[in-house]
């Protein structure tokens, strides 16, 4: 049941990204419906493993990066993808990086740093705001390993349940 | 063939497969005390991203593992203290009669 809530709010998270991701608004507003479909998905299979009840889960940090990580251990996702082992691996790797600076957009996680809803201060003392900040993660969501993270996002959604039920 | 028969051939599948994929796996520990036919594994990890407890993620059955698995990576450090008592087990997990399986156990090719 708690999977499943988990999972119904990452996706609408999710058409979100992509229904603002097209429109010219600051890009802080698409990566911020990002960043929740990533940590509600990672917190959705964490919860089906249970181990950890919904309320730990809250607390529970770089949840989809860690999930990333052990999947790549899933032979029947290697199945799916129709990719063998190193495959996958690599293919798993390039999107660690990406999957953890996404992640990490959250205030809860980024330390006073760049994130997509409150506005912080670097060392020089100057104050961002999330609507005109220039995101690097932007950029790197229109490359190859950027791309590959958001086609994996939408699988393991699109999958949930033959992988995870 | 038992059912135990199976459910170990499955283990060792996994974990020879685990220890192929991820490097920086130092050791696979089964807990078999209480888990019926499910499989829980806790696979200490050198890559693993440190939590301070055991969180699990589940892998639906499949053909070569028809049986649900419960997979919980955890740093060196944290297995240190998951021994010690430290960080406790999950509700229904236990040590007791577990099994343990290095990567020297199996003549393992490594994934670049």
């Amino acid at each position: 049941m708690w999977p499943d809530a988990y999972l119904e709010q990452a996706r609408s998270d999710w058409q979100m990204w992509q229904l603002i991701r097209a429109q010219k608004l600051p890009d802080c507003h698409a990566l911020h419906y990002l960043q929740m479909t990533c940590e509600k998905l990672g917190k959705a299979f964490l919860i089906r493993g249970r181990t950890i009840s919904p309320q730990q889960a809250k607390q529970s940090h770089v949840a989809f990066k860690r999930f990333l990580q052990v999947v790549s251990r899933n032979p029947m996702l290697r199945n799916l993808l129709k990719m063998t082992a190193s495959q996958l691996k690599a293919h798993i790797n390039q999107l660690l990086p990406i999957a953890e600076t996404v992640e990490r957009l959250t205030p809860a996680l980024a330390h006073d740093g760049p994130n997509v809803e409150y506005p912080w201060e670097n060392p020089n003392r100057e104050v961002h705001v999330p609507v005109s900040y220039n995101f690097q993660v932007v950029h790197e969501l229109r490359r190859p390993p950027g791309m590959n993270l958001l086609k994996t996002v939408d699988l393991v959604q699109q999958q949930f349940y033959r992988l995870f039920t | 063939m038992t059912e135990n028969h199976n459910l170990e051939k499955a283990v060792r599948f996994l974990a020879q497969d685990n220890f192929a994929v991820e490097d920086g796996l130092e050791r696979i520990v089964w807990l078999r005390h209480g888990a019926g036919d499910k499989i829980r594994l806790i696979e200490v990890n050198r890559n693993g991203f440190p939590v301070g407890r055991i969180e699990a993620f589940y892998f639906a059955p499949f053909e070569e593992v028809p049986f649900e698995t419960y997979l919980a990576d955890v740093t060196p450090e944290e297995w240190q203290q998951i021994l010690s008592g430290e960080i406790p087990l999950p509700a229904g997990w236990s040590l007791e009669g577990s099994k343990e399986f290095l990567r020297s156990d199996f003549e393992v090719e490594r994934v670049a």
